[in-house]
C-alpha cells in the first residue's frame, strides 16, 4: 500500500507543479460551464431554459377550479414554456407518455372543485383528492416546471381560502352575519372556504416522480453534471497518456525494475488520476453550489456518485492506454471519446433530448450513469436510489481496469517497456 | 572470489532479430567487468534482461544466487541500476527524486534521508539538492541518474554507457565515481562503446557484436589473443586515393592487414619497429600524402579489430 501511495503522491506533486495542467484539470470544467451558461443568458436561479414543454391534460373535474387549473396552463403568460393538450381518458394520456410524444400527462380528478367549494346545501367533502403526474422519469426539469406551476396555483388557492376564513369568523363574531348565510356568502362571493375545516387541505400531489424538488431548475443544473463527467473522462484520458510518457522517458522501466510488483504501479498510477478527476468533480459541484447556489442534492450521494464515475472513467481512460501506443494516439482518442461520451452522457444537451436508440448507446459511457445519478440525487435521491447507477459504474470500471491491466502487462510491462 | 552474476545461454529475440545470441559470462564479487561493443551490438538488451526488465527468450542468470527468470522481485532487491537515458522525473527536484527512489525500494525514515544526503554529496550535488532537475546541465542529470541507482547500496551495479553525450568534467567525476564505488567492494557491470573507458576501469572485459560475446578477459589475456601485433595509423590527405593505396600495401612484407578508415589508414603489423620507415616510404611512392603516423600498441581496440575485421567506432 505504501508504494501504491508513494507512486500516487508523485504523479500528483507533478502534476501541481505543472500550473497550465493543473489549471486545466482542476478548473477548465468550471470555467467551460460558466461560459456556456453566459452564452445561453440563462444563469440565474429560475430560468428553466426550457420551452414548450409537451404536457397532456385530463380534466375530470370539469369544476370552477379544475377548468381555472387548464386555462392556467393554457394562458399566453405561459404560451412559450408550456405546450398543453387536454386527452379524456387519463389511460390514453399515460400512454402519450410512456410513448415519449409528451413529457407527463396530469389528472384533474373528478371532484376536484367540490373538495375545496362546497355545493349549496351540502357539507364539504371530507374525500382527499388527488392530483396526478404522470412523468416519463427523465425529463426531471420539465416536470420541475410543471410541477412549480401546479404548485404555485394551489398555494394561492391557500392563501384565499385562508384570508377569507379569517374574515368570515370575524363578522360571525361580532354577529353581522348568521351561521345560516355562510353557504350562501361563500357562494356569491364565489369565495374558497370551508368553516368547518379552515385549516386543512384535502387535495394533494401523487407524481411518479418522488419527492421532487421544483427549485434551482437552471440551465446551468442541466449541463453542469455532464460537463463534470465530460472533463473527467478527458482528464483520466490525460492521466493515462502518463503512462507512456513515463515508458518514453525511460522512468516507467526504472520503476520497473525496482523491487515493485507490476500491479502497485498500475495501481498507483491509477490512484493519482482517480484522485485528480475526483478533485476536478468536487470543485465543480463545490464552486457552483457557493457561487451559484446551484442544489447538487444529498451530500452523501454526490461524493459516492463523484467516486463511482471517476472509477467508470478511469476504467475507460486506462483501457485506452493499454493498447494505444503513443502519448498521440491516446491523446486523440480520448479527445474523440471524451466528446462523444460527453454528448451521450448530457455534457452539451440534456439527455432526454437524444433518440432512444442513442440513449440506449450512451450506457456505455459513464457519462450517462453519472448524469442519471446526479438527477436523482437533484430530485431528492439519497444513496439508496443510487444503486443500480452506483452498481453498473462500479461493474463498468472494474471490467475495463481488469482488461486495461491485462493488456498494460502485455504491450507495456512484458515488452521491457 | 565467489560469482555475483552468472549469466548461462542467454538469448533474447525481437521478432525475426536475434538481439543477444547465446550470451554467456559471470563476474566475481568486487569486479568490474565491462560489456565492450559497438552500438546495436546487444549490450543494453543484455543489461535490460539482467535487471528482469526484459524477459529472455531463452536462458537464465542468477544474481546472488536468484533466478532472473523465477526470483525477479528478490533479484531487483540486490541490483542497482543507472540506465543509459535519463530516468529522473524533470519537475521534481533532485532531493524529491532521490526520496521517490528510495522509498521504491523500502527506504524509508531517518535511514533514507542519511543516504539521500550521503548520495547527494557523493555527485557533488548537495548544494543544488533542491532545484528542480530540468534546470541543471546534462552532466548534472547524469549524476543525479547515477546516484538514483545507489540509494539502496546494492550489492551489484549495472550501469549502461553512463558517460555518452557529457561534458569531459563531468565523464571524469563519473570515473572516478565508479573507481571509488568499486573500491567499497561494490560489483559493477559496466557497458560502453568506450574502448578507453573499459580499459580504465575494467577487471575484465567482454567484447560484444552482433549480440555475441566474442571474447572474455583480462585487458592482458584480450591482448594476447591478438599476438605480438602493433597498429600503424597514417592520417593522409583527403584527395589521396586510399583504396589503391591499400591494396599496394598488402603485399608488403611484416604488414598482416590494412584497414581503409576515414581519412587514413590503419595497418596491422608484427614489429612496428622495424617495418615503419620502409612502410612510409612505400606509402609515399604509391601517392599517399602522409599527415601524420602514429604507432599503437596492441590495445582492446586492436583486439575488436582482430576480432570483427571492423573498428569499434563503425
Amino acid at each position: 500500500m505504501g508504494k501504491i501511495w508513494q507512486i500516487a503522491r508523485k504523479d500528483l506533486l507533478l502534476i501541481a507543479r505543472d500550473p497550465w495542467a493543473l489549471v486545466f484539470y482542476l478548473l477548465a470544467p468550471f470555467l467551460l460551464t460558466l461560459g456556456m451558461a453566459a452564452i445561453t443568458g440563462a444563469f440565474s436561479v429560475g430560468d428553466s431554459g426550457l420551452s414548450n414543454i409537451p404536457l397532456v391534460i385530463t380534466n375530470a373535474d370539469g369544476g370552477q377550479l379544475g377548468n381555472g387549473l387548464v386555462d392556467i396552463f393554457e394562458s399566453e403568460d405561459l404560451d412559450s414554456l408550456v405546450n398543453p393538450i387536454l386527452e379524456d381518458d387519463f389511460e390514453d394520456a399515460r400512454r402519450l407518455v410512456d410513448e415519449r410524444q409528451v413529457r407527463a400527462a396530469l389528472l384533474i380528478p373528478a371532484g376536484f372543485t367540490d373538495s375545496i367549494i362546497p355545493r349549496t346545501g351540502q357539507p364539504p367533502s371530507q374525500e382527499v383528492v388527488q392530483l396526478q403526474l404522470y412523468s416519463d422519469g427523465e425529463s426531471i426539469y420539465s416536470i420541475g416546471v410543471v410541477r412549480t406551476i401546479i404548485e404555485t396555483f394551489l398555494s394561492e388557492l391557500e392563501a384565499s381560502r385562508a384570508s377569507y376564513t379569517v374574515a368570515l369568523n370575524k363578522m360571525l363574531i361580532e354577529g353581522l352575519i348568521s351561521p345560516e348565510e355562510v353557504p350562501s356568502l361563500i357562494e356569491s362571493l364565489s369565495t374558497l372556504t370551508d368553516p368547518g375545516n379552515a385549516t386543512g387541505s384535502n387535495y394533494n400531489i401523487v407524481s411518479n416522480e418522488k419527492n421532487f424538488e421544483s427549485n434551482n431548475v437552471s440551465y446551468l443544473a442541466m449541463i453542469a453534471p455532464g460537463m463534470a463527467l465530460m472533463f473527467l473522462m478527458w482528464n483520466v484520458t490525460a492521466g493515462g497518456v502518463s503512462f507512456l510518457v513515463e515508458r518514453r522517458e525511460h522512468t516507467l522501466q526504472r520503476n520497473l525494475v525496482s523491487p515493485t510488483q507490476a500491479y502497485q504501479i498500475i495501481l498507483g498510477k491509477s490512484t493519482g488520476i482517480f484522485l485528480r478527476g475526483f478533485a476536478q468533480v468536487l470543485i465543480l459541484v463545490l464552486t457552483s453550489t457557493l457561487l451559484f447556489r446551484l442544489n447538487w442534492g444529498n451530500w452523501l450521494a454526490v461524493l459516492v456518485l463523484v467516486a463511482l464515475s471517476a472509477y467508470g472513467a478511469l476504467g475507460w481512460g486506462m483501457f485506452l492506454t493499454s493498447f494505444l501506443k503513443t502519448p498521440a494516439q491516446v491523446s486523440n482518442a480520448g479527445s474523440a471519446i471524451g466528446l462523444l461520451f460527453g454528448l451521450l452522457g448530457g455534457g452539451f444537451l440534456p439527455i432526454t433530448t437524444l433518440p432512444d436508440w442513442l440513449k440506449t448507446i450512451s450506457r456505455v459511457s459513464p457519462n450517462a450513469w453519472g448524469s442519471q445519478g446526479f438527477n436523482i440525487i437533484a430530485a431528492g435521491g439519497t444513496l439508496g436510489d443510487l444503486s443500480w447507477v452506483l452498481l453498473a459504474l462500479f461493474i463498468m470500471g472494474t471490467l475495463l481496469l481488469m482488461l486495461a491491466s491485462l493488456f498494460f502487462r502485455r504491450n507495456i510491462i512484458q515488452a521491457g517497456g | 572470489m565467489p560469482s555475483i552474476l552468472q549469466a548461462n545461454n542467454l538469448v533474447r529475440k525481437f521478432g525475426d532479430l536475434l538481439a543477444v545470441d547465446n550470451v554467456s559470462f559471470d563476474i566475481q564479487e568486487g569486479e568490474i567487468f565491462s560489456l565492450l561493443g559497438p552500438n546495436g551490438a546487444g549490450k543494453t538488451t543484455t543489461i535490460s534482461m539482467l535487471s528482469t526488465l526484459l524477459a529472455p527468450t531463452s536462458g537464465d542468470a542468477r544474481i546472488n544466487g536468484f533466478s532472473i527468470i523465477n526470483d525477479n522481485m528478490q533479484v531487483r532487491k540486490y541490483i542497482g541500476i543507472v540506465p543509459q537515458e535519463i530516468a529522473l522525473y524533470d519537475d521534481l527536484t533532485a532531493m524529491e527524486n532521490l526520496h521517490y527512489w528510495g522509498r521504491l525500494y523500502d527506504l524509508g525514515g531517518r535511514e533514507l534521508e542519511q543516504r539521500v544526503q550521503e548520495v547527494l554529496k557523493q555527485i557533488g550535488l548537495s548544494d543544488r539538492a533542491k532545484d528542480r532537475v530540468k534546470t541543471y546541465s546534462g552532466g548534472m542529470k547524469r549524476r543525479v541518474n547515477i546516484a538514483a541507482g545507489l540509494l539502496h547500496k546494492p550489492k551489484l551495479l549495472f550501469m549502461d554507457e553512463p558517460t555518452v553525450g557529457i561534458d569531459p568534467q563531468s565523464r571524469r567525476m563519473i570515473l572516478d565515481m565508479v573507481k571509488e564505488l568499486n573500491q567499497q567492494r561494490m560489483s559493477i557491470l559496466y557497458t560502453t562503446h568506450y574502448m578507453e573507458e573499459a580499459q580504465e576501469l575494467s577487471d575484465r572485459v567482454g567484447i560484444i557484436d552482433h549480440g555475441k560475446l566474442i571474447a572474455v578477459g583480462t585487458q592482458p589475456e584480450l591482448t594476447q589473443q591478438v599476438g605480438e601485433t602493433d597498429s600503424i595509423r597514417i592520417q593522409t590527405d583527403a584527395m589521396d586515393d586510399l583504396p589503391t593505396v591499400a591494396e599496394k600495401l598488402k603485399g608488403f612484407d611484416g604488414i598482416n592487414r590494412v584497414i581503409v578508415e576515414e581519412g587514413g589508414l590503419n595497418l596491422i603489423t608484427n614489429d612496428a619497429e622495424s617495418s615503419l620507415a620502409p612502410i612510409i616510404n612505400q606509402a609515399s611512392q604509391f601517392g599517399a600524402h602522409i599527415k601524420s603516423i602514429e604507432v599503437v600498441e596492441p590495445n582492446l581496440e586492436t583486439v575488436f579489430l582482430h576480432l570483427t575485421g571492423r573498428a569499434l567506432r563503425d
